[in-house]
């Protein structure tokens, strides 16, 4: 019902936050940052305001606490990241593609982008030429999530109702068809858990939203 | 998406609100601002049908919102290869390789990260920028410290078809810019033959037009296929290939007339004509053709006067095959006894080898083993003594399995390409022959193992260079190379690895810095249809964007050689299309002082994309027909101008293991060898449903995996005394490696021979560990790393012998490929 509304903000910062993880790796700054005081605020205030992602966010806390300097955690991350989601181990990994997921025999650039690229195009919406991934990237629906959630607290009425069954009908549709598979991957094939344990809390955290948007 | 979604989508939605919501969490510093813009995506691609080009044949793809979805052949295609459809899947496969990426210790630590870790450290992503600046300044480094002897690039393999995006020459183009480089010479499939051919024929043999199948099948009485397989190989060529050769083979089955198949293995070729197999021990086809010389000898079923005119050297040869000279007539029972053939069987070969109109056709397994180069040789020796050669329908050939050798040819122009130098650059000190040192390309891991230490070649003698860095390009020597963990542990020596490819190979999983390419169908190019027909001159048009960062090879090569200042000497400051324009237009040019129609480049690319040629001259084509009506006036290209069945100059080389005449000798290993350990043969041939080892990735696999593997055929009574079922994994092995495979029992393998097809995955249960259980069922895993003689160093591919064995530990899983994991 109308409880949904309160935690917009914290629904838009969640699923921006994921997107952004997984979009790319990450740089030996943004590790300085998420060191730093207000890094490690951010972190507190995301596993507390959604209490899902607590265990993703202690996972990446317990990589930030190890005395390794920002550069060399970040070129680990960053050989985590390329073995789970660049194609390096061939499939000993988690292709972070619907299309790897759902079209029949694992290929990308299938149906399921094709579905992505008419959700982007709907909405008027382009994947910047920086960013060379297909719209049925895990970033790119996560990011459509947070769009679709940060349009603002609209109270209780049918307009609200409808973008609460868009939101599910989004998820249904584009993540939770191939995000239980995803996440099982990261969490088997990842060798220091961080982007494992991200995986976990972010399929975690979608299907308490889903389920909070059926309320 | 659903038509409810879309309906709810366009009922609640305001989109300053949506985007404004992002905006708000962006204030977050850590948290990055939206992935997304504003604005749809324009289309980049038109969708509808491309017709364009493979190694498989002509095809068209079908675009729809900018994706590939479907493949249809050319309907000038006559027979299509099943193999199509695999292609999109390589195009879309997870595997692809799709950014620029360095291995984490090699980003580190540069060239002193440990070279053992190659092929299990992680890759970290790198830009493009990144990427071509570390290649640069290692090609610098090696160059400045080693010298120009230090850097491989020799690179081989099955690149792409395409007149310009030829990423071999492409890259020994920049190469030639930068300085020096070890290039090699050879190939993998035809290394023995085309080194002792030109001594024997005066040409390579291996890859001309043979006599064309209609006056074969107007004129030959018996074909005999020895060790080919025809119905199989013919599906794939170096250019687009035309498939020519199917309608020949149809049309002589037609005929009802006799065919032979000589091989270890019942092949597909043997079952489509119904033909007579005949199945001697692998490796031992020499003893067979002097068993049958030596009848047609003693019988007098021998052309004297062939031998007179157009050959030389049968005086020298004769005491050989008599035994005058060693004491070992070469009789059908002598050959019966190390052969396994009945003695009887061979003299009724050459009985009806002479009787008939019959033409020898040879495919290339015979010379991919020790001793290689003495097999075509004797061939050729027993088509001369048939004194056929230069008839319609007789005498030999050397290449009616590949490319559609035979396919009539057309009267069409000849597609000029990108070079790898030459003009391009003024003023340089081009060097004949590419590059400051040359190996014969089969030696890559001798010569990693013994730099400085001298090999023979050919008549030459050379040290090997010390090299420090190789460049690996449209290749999977991780594939193609012999002894795969002799392999694994002598790449440790190089210092840097750069492969650029399109997905990760085992090769690029071997590497320092991997550099993705675009596949064909992501760019424009042009090519030839029918490798030896020429029967037609293709637009390979580009099919879909390049996907993620995945890059021309001729731009990557471009801007490594702008890196290094050449950037002018390398582009000649012309883009893509200006190139294609200009490789058409040297055609048009040649067609137009043949007077033969052709349209200009713009009508030829803007509307059918294909300008086919006429074939009238090329359908009455009978081999060496010049050479037989006037051997004075059209002789061979051999010191004497006729065939040398004795050869002079390989006498002066004085080698050991290749005397100057076609001469049995025990190869390092055979099945009944006399030091021969293991008792089972492995025959490596070419695959069906594969090129080498492309598209084992793709759906193709699934026609022919057993148990998830590649498949060994073992011979009942073999399988029965191992107690081996069908469909069982079992391990093959010998002292060099170890392989899992799905066993097929079958009487369609000779008793002794099991066959693994060359080219599955390399899948290492330990990667980088010697001596690694392969998963999937590598064959080169098994084979020799030698070369075949001193003469050609060749390399022995089809040399195995190993054991089968049920497998009953814990199976490790193949992890080689794309298959989804809850599949």
């Amino acid at each position: 019902m109308t409880h949904i509304a309160p935690l917009a903000d914290a629904r838009v910062r969640a699923y921006r936050w994921l997107a952004g993880l997984f979009a790319r790796e990450l740089t030996a700054r943004e590790i300085g940052g998420y060191r730093a005081v207000q890094g490690q605020a951010l972190l507190m205030d995301l596993a507390r305001s959604t209490p899902a992602l607590a265990g993703g966010v202690e996972a990446l806390r317990a990589a930030l606490r190890a005395e390794t300097p920002d550069t060399e955690l970040a070129l680990d991350l960053a050989g985590d990241y390329a073995r789970l989601f660049l194609g390096v181990a061939r499939r000993q990994a988690a292709p972070p593609f619907a299309s790897a997921y759902l079209s029949e025999r694992g290929l990308l650039f299938q149906e399921a982008t094709r579905r992505m690229e008419n959700v982007l195009r709907y909405h008027d919406l382009s994947i910047p030429d920086d960013f060379k991934e297909p719209a049925d990237h895990i970033a790119v629906e996560l990011t459509v999530m947070a769009e679709l959630a940060g349009r603002g607290a609209v109270t209780d009425n049918p307009a609200a109702r409808r973008l609460r069954a868009e939101q599910a009908d989004f998820l249904d549709i584009h993540l939770l068809t191939w995000l239980p598979d995803f996440a099982r991957d990261c969490a088997q094939f990842d060798s220091r858990g961080v982007y494992g344990a991200l995986a976990t809390a972010t399929h975690d955290f979608i299907t308490d939203d889903r389920t909070r948007l059926a309320a | 998406m659903s038509t409810s979604h879309r309906q709810h989508l366009r009922a609640g939605y305001s989109r300053r609100a949506f985007l404004e919501g992002a905006v708000a969490a962006g204030a977050f510093g850590l948290i990055a601002p939206s992935l997304l813009a504003r604005g749809a995506a324009a289309a980049t691609m038109k969708d509808g049908e491309v017709l364009t080009g493979s190694h498989w044949g002509a095809f068209k793809a079908k675009v729809e919102d900018g994706k590939w979805v479907a493949v249809t052949p050319w309907e000038g295609d006559p027979h299509p290869s099943h193999q199509l459809p695999g292609i999109m899947d390589s195009v879309y496969s997870p595997t692809r390789i799709r950014y620029p990426m360095v291995r984490k210790a090699f980003l580190k630590d540069g060239p002193k990260a440990d070279p053992a870790t190659r092929g299990t450290d992680d890759f970290v992503r790198v830009t493009w920028d990144q990427a071509l600046d570390l290649v640069v300044k290692e090609l610098k480094r090696v160059e400045e410290t080693y010298g120009p002897a230090g850097t491989f690039a020799g690179s081989y393999g099955w690149k792409s078809p395409g007149k310009l995006h030829n990423c071999q020459n492409l890259m020994r183009r920049m190469m030639n810019l930068k300085g020096g480089f070890v290039n090699s010479s050879g190939d993998y499939s035809t290394g023995a033959s085309q080194i002792v051919m030109p001594h024997v024929m005066g040409t390579l043999e291996v890859y001309e037009q043979q006599t064309v199948w209609p006056v074969v099948v107007d004129n030959t009485e018996l074909l005999v296929f020895w060790g080919a397989d025809p119905m199989t190989t013919n599906q794939i060529g170096w250019v687009v290939p035309d498939h020519g050769a199917y309608p020949g083979l149809k049309a002589f089955k037609e005929s009802g007339k006799k065919v032979i198949c000589i091989d270890p293995v019942r092949t597909d070729t043997c079952d489509y004509f119904g033909a007579e197999w005949v199945a001697p021990k692998p490796q031992t086809d020499v003893a067979v053709m002097l068993g049958v010389a030596h009848t047609l000898y003693a019988e007098k079923l021998y052309d004297e006067a062939f031998l007179n005119d157009y050959t030389v050297g049968f005086d020298k040869f004769l005491p050989y095959l008599t035994g005058q000279t060693d004491g070992t007539p070469k009789t059908a029972e002598w050959a019966a006894g190390i052969s396994g053939l009945d003695a009887n069987l061979i003299k009724d070969l050459a009985r009806r080898f002479a009787k008939n109109r019959t033409m020898l056709a040879s495919g290339w397994s015979l010379q991919r083993q020790h001793l290689g180069e003495q097999r075509h040789w004797m061939l050729v020796v027993l088509a001369s003594m048939l004194g056929q050669i230069g008839l319609p329908g007789g005498g030999f050939g050397l290449s009616y399995h590949y490319a559609s050798g035979g396919s009539p040819g057309a009267n069409g122009p000849v597609l000029p390409g990108i070079t790898d130098g030459g003009k391009a650059v003024e003023g340089a000190a081009w060097l004949t022959e590419s590059g400051a040192a040359t190996i014969p390309l089969a030696r890559v891991v001798d010569m990693l193992e013994n730099p400085g230490k001298d090999f023979d070649f050919n008549g030459t003698r050379a040290k090997y260079p010390e090299v420090k860095m190789t460049y690996w390009v449209g290749g999977n020597p991780f594939a193609h190379h012999q002894d795969r963990n002799r392999m694994v542990k002598a790449w440790q020596k190089f210092e840097t690895v750069v492969v650029q490819d399109f997905q990760w190979t085992a090769t690029a999983r071997f590497a320092d810095i991997v550099l993705p390419a675009t596949t064909s169908y992501e760019r424009n190019d042009i090519e030839q249809v029918g490798d030896y027909s020429l029967r037609a001159i293709l637009a390979m048009k580009k099919v879909i964007d390049p996907v993620f960062e995945a890059r021309n090879d001729f731009d990557i090569f471009a801007d490594i050689a702008k890196r290094l200042g050449k950037a002018d000497a390398f582009t000649e400051g012309k883009a893509e299309m200006d190139w294609i324009r200009e490789f058409y237009d040297a055609a048009l040019k040649q067609a137009q002082a043949k007077n033969i129609e052709m349209p200009d480049f713009d009508t030829f690319w803007n509307e059918k994309g294909i300008v086919e040629f006429d074939v009238t001259a090329g359908n009455s084509f009978v081999r060496y027909a010049d050479f037989r009506a006037d051997p004075l006036l059209e002789p061979l290209g051999t010191p004497s101008g006729k065939i040398e069945i004795y050869s002079k100059n390989i006498e002066k080389m004085g080698y050991d293991d290749c005397p100057a005449h076609p001469t049995w000798m025990e190869p390092v290993e055979r099945l009944g060898g006399p030091t021969t350990k293991y008792p089972l043969h492995v025959v490596t041939s070419h695959p069906k449903d594969r090129l080498h080892s492309q598209l084992c990735g793709t759906k193709i696999r699934d026609l022919y995996t057993v148990a998830g593997r590649e498949p060994c055929l073992i011979n009942t009574q073999d399988a029965a005394k191992r107690g081996i079922k069908d469909g069982d994994v079992v391990r093959v092995f010998n002292d060099r490696g170890q392989i899992l495979a799905g066993a097929v029992v079958t009487d369609g393998i000779m008793p002794g021979a099991v066959r693994v097809r060359e080219g599955g995955w390399y899948d290492p249960a330990d990667p980088g560990k010697p001596g690694a259980l392969d998963a999937f069922g590598d064959a080169n895993c098994l084979t020799v790393d030698m070369g075949t003689s001193k003469l050609a160093q060749g390399n022995c591919g089809h040399t195995a012998v190993a054991d089968v064995e049920k497998f009953t530990g814990d199976l490790p899983k193949v992890k080689v490929f794309d298959t989804p994991t809850n599949a």
